[in-house]
């Protein structure tokens, strides 16, 4: 067999059936990919470590335990596929530094589960990717270390906090990725990198081994060049874990099984209050268009409201911050982490550990979250919040008793410009506004590339349709993504990344 | 909304955090704009509704009682800031003057 495409551009399911025939081996395909991040790292700055050494060892071994399960059945599709890592999830022996100065030299003892279970599967570790310190941002240029690029124009931001996961995948320097979403930072990154991203079930996947940002909220997610790698990596990470008590029970299923279930009769609902605060007309229109495209596939669609959306932004930012707040408390130079040299007391080493250690947005949270828990002040802010977050929970859980899903854009606008919005807290946080409630009400939602709009180099950004489905829906979201994917090409579409353009 | 340099203060030292005067500046006008934000929760008629925390999966989740393998003490200090041979080594809490700073003026 010719192959016409470059080894590093396939999915993981191409990848998958190649290796299984043994048309190419895991050294071969992971060498690959390599080569591939040599040539354009230097543009995209997707990866904060990069692990070259130990992922060809990983790969060798994977076509050995290939050889050794020859004939054999239940080989994970995921062994010797090459894959990045969102530098917020403990990898053992392999830096992780949640893109803070204050873990630069951290490196944990430990995997999380989502690791162990990516290495039973037998999956290569390329390396850990760049995020906004401690995931809390939405371009990557909250890093402490340096700003990702968006590979679609690399004067404008990937998204984030898993931008460097998006970028990686976009830019094929991985077949696939993991990231991590607290308000929407798996979902719209994909969405400015035009690849999909998925953010799972409260408690599907296992936090244990996750760098904790807001606990209530934080899920680990794929990323990937298509839905149905999406729900490979979905399928590899999820399911209950002893080491999670948020964890759910419920079994995991093959979600690969009903992606060709099609969506005839699907009963969508359209959330038109999001699509009319989209300010692209190119954008909300490719977001119109998709939906139209679900109608022909039989779709029912219908318009909904989501009442008490107004509330979910500010809640969010105030239950988020609280909780990192409490979480980042544990970084006191003591068992790990920076520490400031010693002067001046213990009192006054533990609050210069933190003025070194922490950046600009992260002390901003810590210092909002405080604010909000402090006397005086925590029924006014905190519990209020808690009070709307039911409320928009409430909201998602009247929409599903006569709706499989809900459509709308990801995001309000396409990728933005680098330090656009970095002076402006505000304007930062409204990128998330269409993403954050899902993470409030614990439910799934999926983005998926639907169009391209703006003007800029490259011809265009790309723009994200968003799909949320109720608790447990992944296999509902993820079969109305695939039959919309099928009908589509988008996701087809990569960027002209050069080698080295030299910026 | 108005925040002032002595309450931005009071929280840097709660959350223990020194902050330059720059810094202080800064979240003083940033944390007024973003609770301007949440103003809008004030007038959301919630009293009605129960705080939500998190989103209820299982209560009282507990293992089996099965014993594991725990980190060695090696791995426990590896990446610990100062140690001796088998502790984290931390400056003096309690001496003479140690409490709890504000930062410094």
């Amino acid at each position: 067999m010719v192959r016409a495409m470059p080894l590093h551009q396939l999915t993981i399911h191409e990848a998958a059936g190649l290796l299984s025939r043994r048309e190419i081996s895991a050294v071969e395909l992971t060498q690959a990919v390599i080569e591939r991040i040599l040539d354009v790292e230097n543009n995209t700055r997707a990866y904060l470590t990069l692990a070259f050494e130990s992922a060809l060892e990983e790969a060798r071994l994977a076509d050995e335990r290939r050889l050794a399960a020859s004939g054999l059945e239940g080989t994970s599709p995921l062994l010797g596929i090459p894959l990045a890592i969102k530098d917020v999830i403990c990898t053992a022996g392999l830096p992780t530094t949640a893109g803070s100065r204050m873990l630069e030299e951290f490196v944990p003892p430990y995997d999380a589960t989502v690791i162990t279970r990516l290495r039973e599967a037998g999956a290569v570790l390329l390396g850990k990717t760049n995020t906004d310190e401690f995931a809390m941002g939405s371009s990557t240029e909250n890093s402490a270390f340096f700003a990702t690029r968006n590979p679609w124009d690399l004067t404008r931001v990937p998204g984030g906090s898993s931008g460097g996961s998006a970028a990686a995948v976009c830019a094929d320097e991985a077949l696939g990725a993991l990231g991590s979403d607290t308000g929407g930072s798996v979902r719209q990154p994909a969405a400015f990198c035009g690849i999909v991203g998925l953010k799972p079930t409260y408690g599907r996947v296992s936090r244990h081994g996750l760098i904790a940002f807001a606990s209530s909220l934080d899920q680990i997610g794929p990323l990937a060049r298509d839905v149905t790698d999406c729900a490979l990596l979905l399928g590899a990470i999820a399911g209950h874990d002893p080491h999670d008590s948020t964890t759910l029970d419920a079994p995991v299923p093959d979600y690969t099984s009903c992606l060709d279930a099609g969506v005839r009769g699907l009963r969508v609902g359209l959330l038109r209050e999001q699509l009319d605060l989209v300010p692209d007309p190119a954008a909300a229109e490719a977001v119109e268009r998709a939906v139209q495209v679900l109608m022909d596939l039989g779709a029912v669609v219908e318009e909904v409201s989501l009442p008490h959306a107004q509330y979910a932004l500010p809640a969010y930012y105030l239950i988020a911050s609280a909780e990192a707040s409490a979480n980042l408390a544990r970084y006191d130079g003591v068992r790990y982490g920076l520490r400031a040299p010693d002067e001046g007391g213990f009192w006054s080493t533990y609050c210069r550990t933190r003025q070194q250690g922490f950046g600009s947005e992260v002390k901003r949270r810590i210092m909002l979250g405080t604010y909000a828990l402090s006397a005086g002040f925590y029924d006014e802010y905190y519990v209020k919040a808690q009070r709307a977050r039911l409320a928009v929970k409430a909201d998602f859980d009247l929409a599903f008793q006569r709706l499989d899903v809900l459509v709308g854009p990801t995001t309000p606008t396409v990728a933005f410009g680098m330090s656009e919005r970095l002076a402006d807290p505000l304007q930062m946080y409204l990128s998330d506004i269409f993403t954050l409630s899902q993470n409030l009400a614990g439910v799934c939602a999926i983005s998926v590339p639907c169009g391209f709009a703006s003007s800029s180099a490259s011809g265009g950004l790309p723009v994200g349709l968003q799909i949320t489905g109720p608790a447990l829906g992944e296999q509902t979201i993820l079969r109305a993504a695939h039959a919309y994917e099928q009908a589509t090409s988008w996701h087809q579409r990569t960027p002209a990344l050069k080698e080295d353009q030299g910026l | 909304m108005e925040i002032t340099r002595e309450q931005v203060l009071n929280v840097a030292s709660l959350a223990r955090l020194f902050l330059t005067d720059e810094e202080v500046e800064l979240y003083r006008t940033q944390l007024a704009a973003i609770l301007q934000q949440a103003e809008i929760l004030q007038g959301f008629d919630s009293e009605a509704l129960p705080p939500l925390a998190g989103i209820p999966s299982a209560s009282n989740v507990v293992r089996q009682d099965i014993p594991t393998p725990s980190l060695s003490r090696a791995d426990a200090l590896h990446n610990a800031p100062s140690v001796t041979d088998s502790h984290f080594v931390v400056q003096a809490v309690l001496e003479d003057g140690q409490t709890p700073p504000a930062a410094p003026a």
